[in-house]
């Protein structure tokens, strides 16, 4: 079953962020132990924080750290910088992120998809930061999952 | 037509090249190239590129591969979207031509 895990709260930078999603996976059973630090790891390497008009970063690594297919969002009251993916040498600021502990199966393609055309709707954006936690959690279930 | 041999590539080979390969799918379909589409991690582009007809990456990459490489970070991060998907449809028309 695939679930989504919603946290608000506040990191004080994007290692933090990373830390606390993958806890909030790994609590539940979703991923292995060395998930973190796979995606701190990757995260260096290749950055996943998107672009100015999309506060979001996806930060994610190998299906080989994944056991159950989680999504953990974290949304944060004060937003952090997350180096940029299609620019590595600058940074962005991010209000939302969603750690994604995703198999690779055909499944996933679709979830994929999902997330990044919701990710690229500026309504869909301003949905994200203003609706209640419980709301959030029912709102990306239907438009990931469902 | 012989199939294009497409290679899509970011940073783990995993998110961002999964969404990248099915979108150029399905613009190869909607101009009716035929194209096999295969996606890998950008650190494997040196060794595995020769094998392909064009590389389209999401992320930067300047290295010379022997093989055409485009942006299509655009189609994920939706910056100039519109730009890199003529473009894709144009690559994959132009190489099928030219394999006539």
């Amino acid at each position: 079953m695939d679930q989504i895990y919603i946290i608000e709260g506040n990191a004080k930078d994007w290692r933090e962020a990373i830390w606390i999603t993958s806890e909030e996976l790994q609590r539940h059973g979703c991923v292995t132990d060395d998930f973190y630090y796979s995606c701190i790891k990757r995260e260096e390497e290749f950055p996943t924080g998107l672009t100015e008009n999309c506060p979001v970063a996806i930060p994610h690594t190998t299906k080989e750290k994944v056991k159950k297919q989680a999504i953990c969002v974290l949304r944060l009251q004060k937003a952090i910088k997350f180096h940029r993916m299609d620019d590595p040498e600058q940074e962005v600021d991010v209000n939302l992120v969603f750690n994604l502990a995703l198999k690779d199966n055909h499944q996933h393609v679709t979830f994929i998809a999902r997330i990044i055309n919701l990710l690229k709707n500026p309504d869909a954006i301003r949905q994200l930061k203003e609706l209640s936690a419980s709301q959030l959690t029912e709102h990306l279930y239907n438009h990931i999952f469902l | 037509m012989r199939e294009l041999k497409v290679l899509v590539a970011c940073g783990g080979g995993i998110v961002t090249s999964t969404y990248v390969s099915s979108e150029i799918e399905e613009i190869a379909r909607k101009v009716n190239v035929k194209a096999h589409v295969t996606k890998t991690q950008l650190m494997n582009l040196p060794s595995v590129a020769k094998d392909y007809d064009v590389v389209f990456v999401a992320s930067k990459y300047h290295e010379e591969i022997g093989v055409p490489v485009y942006s299509a970070t655009g189609v994920v991060t939706g910056i100039n979207e519109d730009e890199e998907r003529e473009n894709i449809k144009k690559v994959l028309i132009e190489l099928s031509q030219k394999q006539d």
